[in-house]
């Protein structure tokens, strides 16, 4: 059945499977001490796409006290005169004006899902900001997200099952 | 049903249990001290198609520095970067793209399991799975741990009810 033309949060309400491939797109950063470091992925997700999982690791350090790092959309490596006005993924993490609104622990790798968060990326790649406080290192490090894409077409038996959902 | 015809991404839309059994393949490293760079083979080939679940990493031993590895399908273990080079890539997306193809960095600092659990579905060729290590300074040593199972080809009746035709 085709379901392209439900709402985005009606097609949200539909079983995890209906989602089909989830993958990793992400990528390296290297940071200098305690430097920000903006990155930007190579891959580009859908342009409506789900976020599952983001997953930050951090390796090989000496002195940092955390990680702090956020993700936004964007079309191009993000500068430091525009990482605060970006659009922000998870945005319902941390406070509003802050350049950083994720803190996570250092020499780590940490999940921050599993989730399932709409994200309308509006033709947008992904990138963000990252940044080790106190550290005296230049450090290697890894940000990933697992995405998928929306379903657009379903079983009869699946809507049968979901009455009233449009 | 038969859906054994159904297209890659057609089949990754079915339910989860409909993909049946799941075959955790385990890879054993083990570098010198760093730098050092080491190829393994998995002992079996993969299915033509499957679905990737999770790749895991399951540290030994730990140094005080960080890694970089590759993963992918290959007939056979490659002896060098160049042979490295030519295996299809499993996790491409997460690499640091300073190095051609690219490498997924790992820290191999603490004793600290790491998972990327997915529901990809990949053509493999029917190859193995492969995989290089390359440590910058200390020993690495662990098991690098791929779930997948194959994707399905049959299914009841009633899934098989879409896509349509």
């Amino acid at each position: 059945m085709d379901i392209s033309r439900w709402s985005l949060s009606s097609r949200m309400e539909l079983p995890d499977w209906c989602f089909g491939q989830k993958w990793w797109i992400g990528g390296y950063v290297a940071t200098t001490a305690a430097n920000a470091k903006y990155f930007y992925f190579s891959d580009l997700p859908p342009d409506i796409f789900v976020l599952w999982d983001v997953f930050v690791s951090q390796g090989g350090y000496a002195a940092a006290t955390k990680i702090d790092f956020t993700l936004c959309l964007c079309k191009e490596l993000p500068v430091a005169g525009n990482i605060k006005i970006l659009t922000r993924i998870m945005r319902q993490f941390g406070t509003p004006g802050q350049a950083y609104q994720i803190h996570l622990p250092p020499n780590t790798g940490t999940h921050l899902g599993p989730m399932k968060v709409l994200v309308e990326a509006q033709n947008n790649g992904i990138g963000g900001a990252m940044i080790l406080p106190s550290e005296t290192a230049n450090c290697e490090n890894t940000i990933a997200v697992l995405i998928s894409a929306l379903p657009k077409e379903v079983p009869d038996w699946v809507v049968s099952g979901l009455a009233g959902v449009r | 049903m038969d859906v054994s015809g159904w297209n890659l991404a057609s089949k990754m839309k079915l339910p989860d249990h409909l993909f049946g059994n799941r075959v955790s393949i385990g890879i054993s490293i083990f570098t010198a001290p760093g730098p050092d760079m080491k190829w393994y083979i998995s002992r079996d080939p993969l299915p033509n198609q499957v679905c990737i679940w999770d790749v895991a990493w399951y540290p030994r031993q730990v140094g005080d520095f960080n890694s970089y590895f590759r993963i992918g399908y290959r007939a056979a273990v490659p002896t060098s970067e160049a042979e490295m080079d030519t295996a299809v890539p499993l996790m491409p997306q997460i690499g640091n793209y300073a190095y051609t193809p690219p490498r997924i960095y790992l820290s191999t600092a603490s004793y600290e399991v790491w998972r990327f659990l997915s529901r990809e579905g990949q053509n493999t060729g029917g190859l193995k799975l492969v995989m290089e290590i390359y440590t910058l300074a200390n020993i690495s040593r662990g098991i690098f741990v791929v779930t997948y199972s194959e994707l399905p080809t049959k299914v009841p009746g009633w899934p098989g009810a879409w896509p349509a035709g």
